[in-house]
């Protein structure tokens, strides 16, 4: 196999964010007094370098694979690298702020946000297990770190631990799951796999395969966080700092979902095979906009509230995988479905992060919910851009959050996919979560406001606010004009389905 | 005795063990040891396929030294990550972690 | 002049005020004077409530009048779901016509009102704010011109009545109701997004000119003037007849449930009498939870065309629950207001029930199909709903304003410490009878017309019906005379500081304005008295634009079954599902096609086969306004093919009138409507019935009224039907949960943890007992979720292996 230059025009994106990141170290370690905002500014422009890079596949891409079928540049790599792209520069704007506030400013914090983008890059573009394996672990090992990443405080350090242990236990799972599809495929790449797969009616009942795929599930669900493998969320999200929170609450749904329905698209074409672990999917499924909506309810936490919330929205987004597993006629339609919702989510999940990273407390971190009272009121713009996400993320129109509901929905309604129960679900769990989501509002718009020394006091710098900006502009404009975005969409998931059709060929 | 079906019985035993650890050691560092044992375990089986399997093809050996690789990064921030704890509440028992919770 | 080309700034308008108050309220608070504006902005947000008031005027002029019934259509390319292109516009038909007059009407009497009303209340300008909001989503919900645009304001209509309800949040009951009307109305909101989205997934779209608007002669609209009217729409051809489309509708109808307070999503409407008055009488009385009815108006070919659906062996058209529903809350709704003390509580269930009247006229009409397959239809039913509702929207906006003046005159909302008000607030007592009288159907007076309208509308479809609405319009007479006269004649019985006595039993002690102290009471500022004169006097002349013998109202809004659809029913199933040719929608001369594919989307494989995505489906198409985008006769021969002559299934607007008819119903309906009254006079009189002191009632007869004065008993019935079964459910669980996961990992110690368990269960029984309903439910089971997160990694560890297991299990075929 060969390195031509063209390989390397073609991960440029992947680069440029990795070689970014070791700079960041680098010029950490040599001028250590170095302003971190600066290095935030330079990490930033290194993203939208790479964004720039990767905007050149939109929205088709390129479609054979370089570095030996190990990379493939197609459009769902460059949609989803946009994603994170955008998901990693908005965490970054975000956090800038509250680092220096908190006194945990140092340039390394920098380079992990970079680093895990990288992983999750690799994630997204991985034609091959092998690929899918790194990039997991470059996300996973760079997010252990930004878990712990206050070393003073202990809620970090359990957060960090926990996350650490039941991570690796998952990646354990994974990595044998991996062993067992080599094991019956004879190869690692996803389209030599769907060769070994798709070949007669053995694949559905042949044990090694089936328990390599449950077991890949279980990698897969553990990095998006869906029952019963979310049990580490709440508590990883509640003891993080609350901007490492907010970054890998949308970086790892996003890298997670996109190597989950890439492997399961195209690795396992036969209609029996899907139609087996889609039923499995779905009961997860079910079982996770439950389990997530219901717990949530009772949260008092904000942040708890929105690791429950976050579980809730992977378990809609796994309704977008099942219709591409069981709807052979158009899988494209769940795998748009899914393409829009994790874009949606990452908007509006990181701007409701941004207003907690707003506020303080006599000099803490405001979380406690029912602290919100009277925000509204006291600041009316931080107010109605809250109240503006947590009625997106209920799936009120006309926001983002409704269209990516109506979209999921939609695919899922098909005929085809015959799971009308699922889809009974998500709206009756959306309808629970509206319950939570307008508590906040209520408190923020119905409750007395607190003055004086209790008062919460919010702060949002130039990082901050442009932060909050886009994550409010991409909640609206997504929720005023999608066309744009949902016919890309459609247009990148017909072409990762034919894709899966050429390599079976 | 097929050869392939001896080393994957000794794999999922391997695995098994690992698996056990996590669940019953109290000791972070136990349990990280019990995690190597599970990864241990999967690129047995990961060279053992790639040995009876097509032997031309080097995937699984290639892999299994990735995961080599990968562990020792993992152990490393593990280890790390023990070390913090410790320095915090002067001990690594798992159990006693638990003020996240609900 | 002012014509149909400013429909689009009638719903702006408000938005623009609420626009203001929010950029205001931010300026502000940025240089640092705190956010409260000054009481002074309420006048501008009145004053473009009037200018939208009076181009809604202009607007409904032009369609109802100028243009004699041809709608307006103007929309422009706004995003695809898969292979469906939605566009977003305005669409203002006779019926949205009537709508937005109604309710631009009423929304611009409440704000003007409001201003005395709210006077003073450090929260005015918010109270504004969200006024306008609503007034914005109710009109920008009547001039959609699609299913999904309809249901975007519907949304922010529920998220504005939420805010408004919980406006004096002061106080936990309003609150608690604010939480209560906005999850309930979810649940049904939730029926319709599916309804909706299965809808598109049959026809492949969503606009109203392709689903149910149709010139008179069938088919699609032409651009020759004619008048528009509810019919079949195109693309509605392949599902007609179908039990699918009966699923659709039955799907919406929830969404209507939930919002117009039908049986059994009704009891939020109660408590979101903790809203402020003016709130009530626009939001719970006149226009939102009218939507529900105009929204199944809007839909009415699916309801009508559908096939009867059968469910447990039972059959039924969807028509008729619709109206079997109707009859059922109209009369329960009739029978709790018989007992309830709190003015606005009576009104509130007197709205409920005359949605259900409303209910039954949309449910008495559309087609029937006899015994041999006959298909005979009934015109009269649609008309006299939305002839209702209007009526309905002027009346008891007027009672309930009246009744804020009340309130606001003597610091009470109980009746029975009114008393002699007819003495001490002449102004709200002439006009508050007004009111009673035309909603207890006193000739000559709106209510009249238009219930004797349904009733004749129940006669034709059942007689069962009928006679029941008969009964429900008795009790409305009762319960309105009771009011009337306990609050209004005999003395001042001196407030909040009479004697307990008359404690209030169902009510609750607070005021709704808040200030007490009062003596006598005294009449209300003029500001707040000109709109209840305006409103009483279109209650008392609004019904005379539906006279049985010159019935303009019906003339306009009516809906008319499509074209052979009245053929024997056999034949009709042929005739809609093999359309002879496709549908080929030409270009109409200085028009645009609504939306225009070679074929309807009949059946989902079908609606999936790609449709190319391409500049020309997305591109703005010129903007132009008028009647253009309706294909003409040329470019649709009629649909169905051929031209629909037959004489007898004409099923024309002109209803053929049997005056013998409607004079026995009149005379019914009078005699009814007066025996309520003399029963009530006679009863309440020198408050002669008084079933609350000890000893009035007989054990059989005290059973009878607790029905009455505990509603029926719904809420204690939800309690224990939906939430015990749950608690017990998650507690054991729960404790399961608990039982194997300590039991697995650490076997000690489970005795003593089981018993802390127990303790603690006992505990969170007790004090939560008081948790809101719906809350309710999830909190249990979050309860029980949340124990498995003991914040244990070991635990945590076993979850995710039990997980690994479970999944292996369900995947891999055990052999």
């Amino acid at each position: 196999m060969q390195i031509t230059p063209r390989d390397i025009w073609n991960i440029s994106p992947h680069l440029v964010v990795a070689a970014l990141g070791l700079i960041i170290l680098l010029i950490d370690a040599i001028w250590p007094r170095i302003s971190k905002r600066q290095l935030a500014n330079l990490a930033l422009l290194g993203l939208i370098g790479a964004g720039a890079l990767q905007a050149r596949f939109w929205p088709r891409g390129q479609v054979t694979p370089v570095l030996g079928g190990m990379i493939v540049p197609d459009g769902y790599t460059a949609f989803f690298n946009l994603v994170l792209l955008v998901g990693a520069g908005i965490s970054l704007l975000l956090s800038t702020d509250y680092l220096e506030w908190d006194g945990s400013a140092h340039g390394e914090y920098h380079a992990l946000v970079l680093f895990t983008a990288f992983g999750g890059m690799v994630m997204a573009a991985a034609g091959h297990l092998i690929v899918v394996f790194l990039g997991l672990e470059i996300l996973s090992i760079s997010l252990y770190i930004l878990a712990g990443y206050q070393r003073e405080r202990r809620e970090s350090q359990e957060a960090a631990l926990k996350y650490f242990l039941l991570g690796a236990f998952a990646s354990a799972f994974f990595l044998y799951g991996m062993a067992l599809v080599y094991g019956y495929a004879g190869s690692l790449d996803l389209h030599a796999i769907a060769r070994a797969a798709g070949a007669g009616q053995g694949a559905a009942a042949n044990q090694l395969l089936l328990t390599g795929i449950g077991l890949l599930l279980v990698g897969f669900g553990f990095k998006v966080a869906v029952v019963p493998f979310h049990i580490w969320t709440p508590d990883v999200y509640e003891g993080a700092p609350t901007s490492a929170t907010a970054f890998m609450s949308v970086v790892a749904k996003a890298a997670g979902f996109a190597a989950f329905v890439r492997v399961f698209a195209l690795a396992f074409p036969g209609a029996d095979l899907r139609h087996q672990v889609g039923a499995v999917v779905a009961s997860i499924a079910m079982l996770t906009m439950v389990v997530g909506n219901t717990a949530a309810v009772l949260q008092t936490n904000i942040k708890r509230l929105l690791a429950y919330s976050s579980i809730a929205h992977a378990g809609y987004i796994l309704v977008g995988v099942v219709a591409v597993l069981r709807n052979p006629a158009a899988p494209a339609e769940g795998v748009s479905a899914v393409l829009f919702y994790t874009l949606a989510y990452t908007f509006m999940n990181l701007g409701a992060f941004a207003v907690v990273l707003a506020l303080r407390r006599r000099g803490e971190e405001l979380l406690n919910i029912e602290e919100y009272a009277g925000l509204g009121f006291r600041y009316p713009w931080l107010g109605a851009l809250m109240a503006l996400f947590m009625l997106s993320l209920a799936g009120m129109p006309p926001t983002a959050g409704f269209f990516a509901k109506l979209y999921l929905i939609r695919a899922a309604l098909s005929p085809l996919v015959g799971m009308w129960w699922l889809v009974i679900t998500l709206a009756l769990t959306s309808v629970v979560s509206f319950y939570y989501y307008i508590r906040v509002v209520t408190v923020m718009y119905m409750r007395p406001a607190v003055e004086g020394e209790q008062a919460p006091q919010a702060s949002a710098g130039p990082h901050l606010g442009t932060g909050l900006a886009l994550a409010a502009l991409g909640t609206i404009l997504l929720g005023l004009i999608p066309a744009g975005i949902l016919q890309a969409a459609q247009q990148i998931a017909e072409g990762l389905v034919e894709l899966g059709g050429m390599a079976l060929r | 005795m097929d050869p392939l079906n001896a080393f994957l019985i000794v794999s999922a035993g391997l695995f098994s063990v690992g698996v056990f650890g996590v669940l019953t050691r109290r000791n972070a560092v136990a349990i990280l040891m019990s995690i190597e044992l599970m990864l241990n375990a999967a690129n047995l089986n990961l060279i053992a396929f790639a040995r009876f399997g097509d032997p031309t093809v080097l995937a699984g050996q290639v892999f299994a030294i990735f995961v080599l690789t990968v562990a020792a990064a993992e152990a490393a921030v593990g280890l790390a990550i023990v070390l913090c704890v410790y320095r915090n509440i002067r001990h690594i028992n798992v159990d006693d972690l638990h003020i996240l919770k609900w | 002049m002012v014509d149909v080309h400013y429909t689009p700034i009638i719903p702006l308008l408000p938005l623009v005020s609420f626009a203001l108050f929010v950029l205001g309220a931010s300026v502000r608070s940025w240089l640092g004077k705190g956010a409260r504006l000054s009481d002074q902005v309420a006048y501008v947000s009145v004053a473009l409530m009037g200018v939208s008031w009076l181009l809604a005027l202009a607007v409904a002029f032009d369609v109802l009048v100028l243009r004699s019934g041809q709608p307006y259509y103007y929309a422009y390319p706004w995003l695809s779901v898969g292979s469906v292109l939605i566009r977003f516009g305005f669409m203002v038909d006779p019926m949205s016509a009537v709508m937005l007059i109604v309710v631009a009407t009423v929304a611009f009497g409440v704000q003007w009102y409001s201003l005395g009303y709210i006077a003073g209340d450090e929260k005015q300008p918010r109270f504004f704010a969200y006024l306008s909001l609503f007034s914005s989503a109710m009109l920008a919900l009547v001039v959609a011109n699609t299913l999904l645009e309809l249901f975007f304001a519907w949304e922010i209509m529920g998220l504005a009545s939420y805010l408004l309800i919980g406006f004096w949040y002061e106080k936990p009951a309003a609150m608690r109701a604010a939480k209560k009307a906005f999850v309930v109305t979810r649940v049904g909101d939730t029926f319709f997004f599916i309804g909706m989205l299965w809808l598109v997934l049959q026809t492949g779209t969503t606009d109203f000119a392709n689903l149910v608007l149709g010139t008179a002669h069938g088919g699609a609209l032409s651009a020759t003037g004619e008048n528009a009217v509810i019919t079949g729409g195109p693309y509605l051809k392949a599902l007609m007849g179908t039990t699918t489309l009966g699923w659709i509708a039955l799907l919406i109808y929830g969404g209507a449930v939930g919002k117009s307070a039908q049986f059994p999503l009704h009891v939020w409407l109660p408590d979101a009498m903790e809203g402020p008055t003016p709130v009530s009488a626009l939001i719970h009385a006149a226009t939102m939870v009218a939507a529900g009815v105009y929204l199944v108006a809007r839909m009415y070919p699916i309801f009508d065309l559908a096939a009867p659906l059968t469910v447990l062996g039972i059959t039924f058209r969807p028509l008729g629950l619709v109206a079997l529903v109707g009859l059922g809350t109209a009369l329960m709704a009739a029978y709790i207001a018989f007992s309830q003390s709190d003015i606005k509580r009576i009104l509130a269930y007197s709205t409920i029930s005359q949605l259900g009247f409303m209910f039954i006229g949309l449910g008495c009409g559309g087609t029937v199909v006899g015994e041999n397959g006959v298909r005979t239809f009934l015109a009269i039913g649609f008309s006299a709903a939305m002839f209702h509702l209007m009526t309905h929207a002027f009346f008891k906006g007027l009672l309930f304003l009246g009744s804020g003046s009340v309130i606001h005159g003597t610091g009470t909302q109980d009746i029975w410490k009114m008393g002699g008000l007819w003495r001490h607030m002449r102004w709200t007592a002439i006009t508050f009878l007004i009111g009673y009288a035309a909603l207890a159907g006193v000739a000559p007076l709106a209510g009249f017309w238009s219930k004797d309208q349904i009733l004749e509308a129940a006669w034709e479809y059942n007689r069962l019906i009928f006679w029941g609405a008969l009964l429900g319009a008795g009790m409305t007479a009762f319960y309105m005379t009771r009011l009337w006269t306990v609050a209004f004649t005999g003395q001042w019985s001196g407030g909040e500081a009479a004697a307990t006595g008359h404690q209030a039993v169902g009510g609750h002690g607070q005021h709704d304005h808040g200030h007490g102290g009062h003596g006598l009471p005294h009449e209300s500022p003029r500001s707040m008295l000109i709109p209840l004169v305006a409103l009483a006097g279109l209650a008392a002349v609004a019904g005379f634009v539906g006279l049985p013998k010159a019935n303009r109202f019906g003339e306009m809004v009516k809906y008319v079954p499509p074209p052979g659809w009245l053929e024997p029913a056999g034949a009709v199933e042929e005739h809609a599902l093999h359309l002879p040719t496709p549908l080929r929608m030409a270009q109409a001369p200085g028009g645009t096609v609504p939306d225009s594919p070679a074929v309807p989307h009949s059946s989902p494989a079908e609606g999936d086969s790609p449709r190319p995505y391409g500049a020309q489906q997305l591109a703005p198409e010129p903007l132009q306004g008028g009647a253009l985008s309706f294909p003409t006769e040329e470019g649709l021969p009629a649909v169905g093919g051929e031209a629909h002559a037959g004489a007898a299934h004409t099923p024309a607007g002109h209803h053929e009138v049997d005056m013998g008819l409607v004079w026995r119903i009149g005379l019914l309906s009078t005699l009814a409507a007066l025996l309520g009254i003399l029963l009530g006079a006679s009863g309440y009189r020198g408050r002669r019935f008084n079933f609350r002191a000890p000893g009035a009632l007989t054990p059989m007869e005290s059973a009878v009224y607790a029905l009455s004065l505990n509603k029926f008993y719904l809420d204690e019935i939800y309690w224990a039907i939906l939430v015990t079964p749950l608690f017990w459910v998650t507690r054991t669980a729960r404790a399961v949960d608990q039982a194997i996961i300590d039991g697995l990992v650490n076997g000690a110690g489970l005795v003593t943890r089981g018993i802390s368990v127990l303790s603690r269960l006992v505990d969170i029984w007790v004090v939560d007992g008081l948790v809101n309903f719906s809350g309710w439910i999830c909190g249990r089971l979050g309860q029980g979720l949340r124990r498995l997160q003991t914040g244990q990694v070991q635990n945590y560890v076993l979850v995710v292996f039990i997980g690994v297991l479970l999944v292996i299990a369900a995947l891999v075929p055990s052999r």
